[in-house]
């Protein structure tokens, strides 16, 4: 039979005889649910949370449809069919809400007891839901069926949902009292979502029910507003997923916005009225799909960059911590040797093991020098990798920098003259007095004085001293070998030396310079280098703030 | 040893495996009873004349600005469509209750319940004090 008083719909759903809020209500939010169960069911099809979830979906997803076609479609037979599963639905709502909160608390599926409970709930709703005692008959005028529903039926499957509340909030309070401090946020932001959608879904459709039955509405449409529970529930697992990772689903934030988006102005298309209104969304949605795509795509990559970087940081911390360790053993062990061989030495020199030959001395001497050489090389090396791991402690004091560089120019004037290299110093008149440590700024003042001895073979070497900007400016400047502009990239890095280094200083470690940085950078300060190029001598310059 | 195993897993899944099939044969019924059967009432509003009967008074539109009269008819679908068709417009046999209806019942007004009920001159409404007898035609005495 039809209801006569109302017209057919066309394309199966679209009535003009309906409530505008029915399609707002019902579209967007059988969208967002069926795209959210769908999505987590895909991405982790084995786990019984995920399979849950999408029931749920799937679930509330028949419930709204076929609440549309019994306010849209006119053929009782129809409506009939469909009307008999209205408490049947609502019941395995309530049911599976609750084994959904079991397994998301428990991660594990419940005990065979808890599913007869379940099963012997359900059972009244499952072999009653096609008989008479269900549903009798139906009204053409009104072209509905409330007149003829069972009113215990439908109390009792309401009900379930009213115990599901129940049930659920328990198990959430139980299981929040013993939970870590990240898992009870989890629990907070499922209880409040999942409750939420229970309350508005079944709160909205028992209230729309009993008032239509009652004769103070004229029509159901009050449960309409209940579906937006819906949308919150799926809101709140939107944020447990991107925060927490729930479900196994890395979802980004972005991924869901545009999503959600992209759903929202999709449903507008099936109200509105206009065939403008219509174009104009429809070109909004399509522009939406394909910027978001291409959104995600972008951040996606991004991401995935991050993390590659991220895991390879990783790995290189633990490679660079291995290698240190190595370090610090070989080191210590050839420091070891060293300093034995140089005490065989030393005796020989002092007689310890009698007298020997002017030649046996002469090798001696030779031998206990490379001894020190070597452990001067290494004790750079351990310093560096200490200074690295932020094992050296400075001992920060009131000094005065000038005093440092005069005693280091004092100390070094004999080699360097004897090399017959000039040495002078530019030391301009002024308070030089700074907070560092003293130990470590004369060893920046040394290498980098050394270091122009070792590469100047003639000329002269300056020492300049002088304050600019209220800052220490300390220089050292040579006729040496220069630098050219690719040497200066590697300067200053661990190792990094030039590429005619080695020929000057066969002891070149490429450690000196990277020391210098590594203190002056400790203190505040920089350290840079100038030099117009190769044989044209070169200038290293040090900047310390007078306080740190 | 399968056999063991196929057990095994009923058991694990086995509330699934009892809801699904559960609700296909729910699902199997429902369609059977209404679709195939027709196995339901159906009520409507049948004519009234208001000279002769106790009829409900309605409007044909929010305001009220027309008025029609009517009676509750609730009959079996398979008679009614039977009788009518498909639709029970302008179908005379859908008023009445026909011996061979299976379950037909018309309910006429009763101001005794707050019905709003049209007088015998049919143009005004009103709530008499005044009980009325229900009067039904209830072939096979069974009242919706």
């Amino acid at each position: 039979m039809i209801c006569y008083l109302f017209p057919a719909p066309t394309y199966f759903f679209f009535s003009p005889d309906v409530p505008a809020i029915l399609y707002y209500a019902q579209i967007p939010a059988t969208l967002i649910a069926l795209l959210m169960g769908f999505y987590i069911f895909w991405n982790g099809k084995h786990l019984l949370l995920n399979r849950l979830l999408f029931s749920i979906s799937v679930l509330f997803s028949l419930w709204t449809i076929t609440t549309l076609i019994a306010w849209t479609n006119i053929h009782s037979d129809f409506i009939m069919f469909i009307w008999s599963f209205f408490s049947l639905i609502l019941g395995l709502i309530s049911i599976f809400c609750t084994y959904f909160i079991y397994v998301f608390l428990e991660k594990k599926s419940v005990s065979a007891r808890i599913k007869t409970i379940f099963l012997i709930l359900l059972a009244p709703l499952l072999f009653f839901a096609a008989t008479p005692f269900n549903l009798r008959g139906f009204n053409l005028t009104n072209c509905d069926a409330f007149d003829f529903e069972s009113t215990v039926f439908k109390t009792y499957g309401t009900s379930l949902g009213l115990l599901a509340m129940v049930w659920i909030l328990v198990l959430l309070i139980r299981k929040y009292r013993i939970a870590n401090a990240d898992f009870k946020k989890q629990i907070v932001l499922m209880g409040i979502g999942i409750e939420l959608f229970l309350f508005s879904f079944f709160g909205m459709e028992f209230l729309a029910t009993y008032l239509t039955k009652i004769g103070l509405l004229p029509d159901s449409q009050l449960e309409l507003y209940g579906l937006f529970g819906m949308v919150i529930f799926m809101i709140y697992i939107i944020i447990l997923i991107v925060k927490f990772g729930a479900f196994n689903i890395k979802l980004l934030a972005t991924q869901a916005l545009v999503w959600g988006l992209v759903a929202l102005i999709g449903s507008e298309f099936f109200f509105a009225k206009s065939r403008t209104t219509q174009a104009l969304i429809g070109i909004t949605f399509a522009a939406s799909l394909v910027v978001g795509y291409y959104l995600i795509k972008s951040v996606k990559k991004e991401i995935e960059q991050k993390e590659i970087m991220l895991k390879l940081n990783i790995e290189l911390k633990q490679s660079i911590k291995q290698r240190e360790s190595l370090v610090h053993l070989i080191t210590h062990k050839v420091k070891g040797s060293f300093t034995r061989t140089k005490f065989l030495f030393a005796g020989m020199l002092d007689g310890t093991f009698g007298e020997i030959s002017p030649e046996i001395k002469k090798r001696a001497k030779q031998g206990f020098d490379f001894d020190e050489g070597g452990i001067k090389t290494v004790d750079l090396v351990l310093n560096v990798s200490n200074m690295q791991n932020g094992l050296i402690k400075y001992n920060m004091k009131n000094l005065d920098f000038k005093e440092l560089v005069e005693q280091t120019i004092s100390e070094k004037r004999i080699p360097i003259e004897e090399k017959g290299l000039k040495l002078e110093a530019e030391v301009k008149p002024e308070n030089y007095s700074m907070v560092g440590d003293p130990i470590w700024l004369k060893e920046v003042v040394n290498n980098l004085i050394e270091n122009s001895f070792k590469y100047t073979k003639e000329g002269k070497i300056t020492v300049g001293l002088e304050k600019k900007d209220n800052k220490i400016l300390f220089s050292v400047k040579d006729t040496g070998v220069g630098i050219t502009e690719e040497d200066k990239q590697n300067l200053f890095k661990e190792g990094g030396r030039g590429a005619k280094s080695v020929e000057i200083n066969v002891d070149s470690t490429g450690y000196g310079l990277f020391t210098v940085k590594l203190i002056v950078e400790a203190h505040k300060g920089k350290v840079w280098v100038d030099s117009e190029g190769e044989g044209k001598g070169s200038q290293f310059y040090v900047e310390l703030p007078t306080t740190i | 040893m399968e056999i063991k195993k196929i057990s095994g897993h009923f058991r694990e899944h086995f509330f699934f495996y009892t809801l699904a099939p559960i609700v296909i044969v729910v699902g199997v019924f429902s369609f059977y009873r209404f679709m195939v059967n027709h196995d339901y009432l159906v009520s409507y509003e049948g004519s009234c004349g208001p000279s002769a009967e106790k009829c409900f008074l309605g409007c044909e539109d929010d305001a009220c600005t027309t008025e029609y009269y009517y009676t509750k008819i609730v009959k079996y679908e398979p008679d009614v469509y039977k009788e009518c068709g498909p639709d029970i417009t302008d179908c005379e046999a859908a008023n009445t209750c026909l011996p061979e209806d299976k379950e037909c019942s018309i309910t006429y007004c009763n101001p005794e319940t707050s019905d709003t009920c049209a007088t015998t001159q049919g143009n005004e409404q009103t709530k008499p004090t005044e009980a009325e007898p229900l009067q039904t035609n209830d072939i096979n005495n069974s009242n919706i």
